[in-house]
């Protein structure tokens, strides 16, 4: 059961930025941290959106800062995470493609390369025969 | 696992172009639509026809805060913390809107009527043992009042009107001789004055409670057949000539005594300005609102805002604009007034755009059927209750003016 955690972590550290794989991470990293924040009430703390702010110092500067963070996680869970997604599955889909298009490419080079060979072969042949 | 691991050996350069590819598609797919994730139903949240649910939801949290023993204190005593005016005004905007309510559904009058007469009995208590300066913000005693005896239009002009919008759900003996009081003091005071405006704070005249008083002051004369006909059209003809902002044509926010403009346009104060002088003068009304709504209204994306001031006029961020975000220019005063215009105006695709962004940006809260917007507070809650159910009471003022006009 330990090992899979583990094992993520690796695959995590090993991972390259700007691949798919990043992307997610990134927009489930955010929503994870939005859960948390909106679980621990700090939306409530919006009211400074408004102007209303506690009397105290301190309070204030506390109802700002919390604010200020949820405000953050929820733009990027709402806004980010979904085109962090749509932009993993996108750069999947043409990497998909890409690597398609060459092999068929490579492949279709084989098949020519081969018919060329069979070709000269057949020419060689009957050039023999003529001699 | 086999494309993950050809992504991983693509150089870096492939990698970051592919990114900024796919990132731009992501970007132009979610944006366009991230309305339809919060946009409220057709109905939900205004409704031309009845009482919307989540109208009652917020009226409900409204209640509360009035029926229940200790229930709203300490929601409006940190709003007086800030500005004790937004605990005037949200009184004022939550009797407008029961009221409203109860012309749409005449059956809520034993629920909303009991309510209304204790927020206006507290008030009118308040204002004549502890002073006017209850409600105002503390620079009201700094310096001295041009005009003598000392009275605030902010406070004469919004009570005035609490009691006449109760007024025209059912007779209340007491209320109509403090408004007819109200009304006299305001209407003869405001007819001395040399841009027939009286002050809210010294030599400090805002558009907002003049033309709410004026709207008072319409009220009173379709309840109880006085003609302050000439005061209205008096008043209008020099808020056109001398209260205007050259370069806009919007009215200035406020100005002195006689006349010398303060602040320019405001969207906190104009768009409501705009809604009160729709019963007084509807032509004036309508072109305030088309021409606020070309300088500071926005719309993007489905997204609707309102910045707080025009372009050719910009303003110090004060405790009536609230905070301002610049670059996209959305003022929380300004937003929340808008609804309020767009509401009596008709102009449903403006109010549909700005109720997208509350759903999106205003972090509503429902619990037990009470809703509330986290990034508001009560007075913004109660003026956005307003814009929801605003409609039956000015229609029913503009019927019978009509109706007095053709006798």
């Amino acid at each position: 059961m330990m090992d899979r955690p583990r094992r993520w972590y690796r695959q995590m550290r090993a991972m390259k930025w700007f691949c798919p794989g990043s992307f997610v991470l990134c927009a489930m990293v955010c929503a994870a941290v939005y859960v948390v924040l909106y679980l621990l009430g700090w939306r409530e703390s919006t009211s400074v959106l408004c102007g209303t702010l506690p009397e105290d110092r301190t309070a204030q500067t506390i109802q700002a800062f919390q604010a200020t963070m949820y405000v953050i996680f929820y733009m990027g869970t709402a806004v980010v995470a979904p085109i962090l997604v749509i932009a993993a599955i996108v750069f999947q889909a043409i990497v998909r493609l890409w690597k398609g298009q060459g092999n068929a490419a490579i492949d279709a080079t084989v098949t020519v390369h081969e018919v060329d060979l069979e070709l000269d072969g057949n020419c060689r042949g009957n050039a023999n025969n003529v001699e | 696992m086999g494309s993950q691991t050809s992504v991983q050996e693509m150089p870096l350069h492939c990698r970051l172009l592919l990114s900024l590819l796919s990132l731009a598609v992501g970007t132009a797919v979610w944006l366009p639509s991230l309305r339809f994730v919060f946009r409220p139903g057709r109905d939900q949240f205004r409704s031309e026809v009845d009482v919307a649910p989540m109208a009652r939801e917020l009226a409900r949290r409204h209640v509360d805060l009035w029926m229940q023993p200790e229930g709203g204190t300490a929601d409006i005593d940190v709003m007086r913390i800030n500005n004790p005016e937004w605990d005037f005004m949200g009184r004022t905007f939550l009797v407008l809107s029961l009221a409203n309510m109860c012309l749409h559904e005449p059956e809520l009058r034993h629920t909303y009527l009991p309510v209304i007469d204790r927020i206006i009995e507290d008030t009118d208590r308040i204002a004549q043992t502890k002073g006017i300066e209850y409600f105002l913000l503390r620079y009201a005693t700094e310096s001295q009042f041009v005009q003598q005896p000392v009275r605030s239009i902010f406070v004469d002009g919004e009570l005035a009107l609490m009691m006449g919008a109760r007024r025209f759900l059912a007779e209340h003996e007491r209320f109509r001789e403090r408004m007819r009081e109200l009304v006299h003091i305001t209407a003869d005071r405001m007819a001395v004055g040399p841009v027939l405006s009286c002050e809210s704070y010294p030599n400090e005249c805002w558009i907002f409670c003049n033309t709410v008083a004026l709207a008072a002051i319409k009220m009173h004369e379709i309840l109880d057949g006085e003609d302050h006909g000439q005061l209205l059209r008096d008043w209008v003809a020099t808020a056109q000539r001398k209260l205007v902002h050259k370069e806009t044509g919007l009215l200035c926010s406020s100005y002195t005594y006689d006349g010398q403009m303060l602040d320019g346009p405001e969207g906190s104060t104009l768009w409501t300005a705009a809604h009160c002088l729709q019963i007084v003068d509807e032509a004036f009304a309508e072109d305030q609102y088309r021409r606020a709504k070309s300088e500071i209204a926005h719309q993007y994306l489905g997204f609707g805002w309102a910045g707080e001031w025009p372009s050719s006029w910009l303003g110090p961020m004060d405790v009536d604009s609230g905070p301002v975000i610049p670059i996209l220019d959305v003022g929380a005063g300004s937003s929340g007034q808008a609804f309020v215009a767009a509401a009596s105006f008709g102009d449903t695709e403006y109010y549909r755009s700005l109720a997208t962004t509350l759903m999106f940006a205003g972090f509503p809260q429902v619990r037990d059927g009470r809703m509330r917007f986290c990034a508001s507070n009560q007075v913004g809650d109660a003026v956005l209750l307003y814009s929801t159910v605003a409609g039956p009471l000015w229609g029913l003022i503009r019927e019978r003016s009509r109706g007095g006009a053709m006798r």
